[in-house]
Parts: structure tokens; sequence; C-alpha cells
């Protein structure tokens, strides 16, 4: 695990891009932290990262934003999710077997559903301000 | 009759056209690209090369499952958009009896499509006559072994779940190989099935064409009426 400390929105952006140079196609990436922790921001940089042209905005209402591009990414949020039948039904493993990669908000509602497939956690955690701690398991940047 | 058939169950993306049991058109498609782009352009060059229109269509027969969910649904909802304005009878096909119905000869089909986590979901058929030696389910792949060693006829595995099974099989005896470039889903094959529904008058109308994803496998269904009772038995 590798923790990082981001002083500004951007920055945060910026670490997202990062990581999309080291993920593989059909990588889920697992993220935890509250409501404003900067995981909307994270996706930005992440899609921007990955080639993605679509713009990127909160899955919160739509439950899946898909963005196309390069390598396409699936934007989940899971707060309204929680048993696999709407998981399934919502395309979830659909977008992992056709090779984007997904990233998902909220994803301590189905925290052990998800573990079965070995996802790459990023946990952001608000330390006030704009400054935030985010810590990176499962992928080296 | 004529049948626009539709597959888009798994990866590849199929369409065919058949006028009773000849066969007039068929394509299958597995480049990757997903079938919101590619299926409609495929129906309209069936019907275009075809010289035919919506109109002419006296049945459509899609894949209802199993099979991807997102696929499913955009096969479904095509064949339903074509259909409702002339109420157009369409025949909700089984995936895996599809499979099954373009292989013919002496042996057992089994079906399987991947359904992640070491499952499939499948079913098998008997190659002569078509009949069903087991009903569509998600089933775990070990699960298949008893069906497997206790068949008496050649075997052999299609779909996109049949390298899983080929994995665990393959080496048995009786277990046939297939070529992997025969053994992809066959629109021709929907077309055949949608055919044999309509005449068993099993057809629906377009409002009635509802997607059958088979999600939960028996076990996991024994174990949901294994809970559900304990909860009742609790509450007494």
């Amino acid at each position: 695990m590798t923790e990082y400390i981001t002083h500004s929105r951007a920055e945060t952006v910026e670490l997202g891009r990062r990581m999309a140079q080291a993920v593989s196609p059909g990588a889920l990436i697992a993220f935890t932290g509250g409501l404003g922790a900067g995981k909307t921001a994270f996706c930005e940089g992440l899609a921007a990262g990955l080639g993605c042209t679509d713009p990127v905005s909160s899955p919160t209402f739509a439950i899946v934003n898909y963005y196309r591009g390069a390598r396409p990414m699936a934007h989940f949020d899971l707060y309204r999710i929680s048993t696999e039948a709407d998981l399934c039904a919502a395309g979830f493993y659909d977008y992992l077997d056709q090779g984007a990669v997904v990233a998902v908000e909220w994803s301590e509602n189905l925290a052990q559903l998800l573990e079965l497939e070995h996802p790459i956690r990023v946990e952001i955690q608000s330390l006030g301000g704009e400054e935030r701690r985010i810590r990176i398991e499962g992928v080296e940047l | 009759m004529k049948i626009l058939a539709v597959d888009t169950a798994g990866k590849t993306a199929g369409v065919a056209l058949m006028e009773d049991e000849r066969l007039l058109y068929e394509c299958c498609l597995n480049n990757g690209l997903p079938h919101s782009q590619t299926l409609l352009p495929l129906i309209d060059q069936c019907l275009n090369l075809c010289g035919l229109h919506c109109a002419d269509i006296d049945l459509y027969g899609v894949n209802a499952g199993p099979g991807s969910f997102t696929g499913l649904r955009i096969g479904l909802a095509a064949v339903k958009g074509l259909a409702l304005p002339r109420k157009t009878p369409c025949a909700p096909v089984s995936t895996l009896e599809a499979l099954a119905a373009a292989h013919v000869g002496e042996g057992t089909v089994v079906c399987a499509l991947d359904a992640r986590r070491a499952q499939v979901y499948c079913a098998a058929f008997d190659l002569a006559t078509h009949d069903r030696l087991m009903e569509d389910d998600a089933r775990a792949v070990k699960d298949l072994a008893e069906f497997v060693k206790k068949s008496k006829k050649p075997l052999f595995f299609v779909g996109d779940g049949a390298a899983l099974c080929y994995n665990e099989y393959g080496s048995l005896d009786g277990v046939l190989p297939t070529a992997p470039a025969l053994a992809l889903p066959r629109a021709a094959a929907v077309a055949m099935v949608a055919r044999k529904m309509a005449l068993a008058g099993q057809a629906v109308l377009p409002e009635a064409l509802m997607p059958d994803y088979h999600r939960l496998s028996q076990a996991e269904r024994e174990r949901a009426a294994k809970l559900a009772a304990q909860k009742a038995g609790g509450q007494e």
C-alpha cells in the first residue's frame, strides 16, 4: 500500500491521471471515502489518463457512466445498489468482460462481492480544506 | 413464413433471415465492436440485400437468455422496436437451445456460457433428436462432472464457456474437441428454434418479450430458500 497526500483538487486529478498509466484493461478500482472526499475528481484524472473523450460526471443518479475513448472506462456509484442481481442488471460484469476499466464509488456497499474480482483499492480521506490522504493498494504508480 | 433472427447474447453479433426452412442470409460478427453499434446496421444490411422490409417479416426470433445482461437487452430492445408497430410475433429463444440447434450427429452437445467465478450457464441436448437432457441454469463447472462421466454417447462443448469445460473435462474418454470457429453462436439456429416455437404456439407479442437472465444458480436458490425457511421458522 502506498500513501499520497494531495493539496488541491488539481493534484488529486493528477494522481488519477498517473494511475491510468498503471492499470490494465478490465481492471476494477474500488473507491472508499465519504461524500466530497474527491472520488469523482480522482476519476476525472483517471478517465483523462485513459484517453477517454466523454466528460466525467458523478454517476450518483445514473448508477453508471460510460466514457468512450482509447481505453474506455465505466464509472459506477453503488450507493443505491445492494444486491448481486442489481449489480448484474447494471451491466457491471459485462463492462469487466469487455475490458473496460471499471471504477466504483461507494464500493463499501458490496465489499465482499467486489473482493472476488481482486480490485485495486483507493481510499480517500479529507484532511480539511482541499488536502486529501489517498491510500492506494494493488497497483504501483 | 419469413423469420428474422438476432443474436447478441455473447461477444458475437448475428443476424439471419429464413423463409421457412430455407436460409436466405446469415452473418456472424466477432470483431469485438459493441452490439449497440453493429446490430442495427447488420439488420439493415440483411433486409437490404434480401430486398425486404420489416413489413415482410412474419416472425422475429431473439435470444432471451442466458447471456450477457447488456447484450440480451440490446437484442431484445431492437427486436421489440422492430416488431412493435405491426405487432409482429416474437419468439424468445433460449440462447443454449439455439447453440445446440446448430449441431447435428450422434452424441451429446453441452452448451456453456461463461458466467464468471468458475460457473457456466449451461444445458445439454441429444444431437440426433435435440431432446433436452439438462435444463438451462447456472452451474459450477465442477458440478457437470457427473453428467459428463455418465454420458454414454460422445460429448462435446460449445459456447463461450466451452474452454472452461474443456479445461476440466477435455481429457476424459468420450469428450470430443470442437473447432472454435465452427462452435460460435449461429443466428440461423436462433431462427430455426424460433420457427419451431412459433409452430408450437410459443411466440409472443413484442410487449411480452422479456429477458431471462438465469442469474441465480440452483445452489444459490436452494441456499436462499433455506435461509428464508429458517427465517420463517424463527418467527413462529
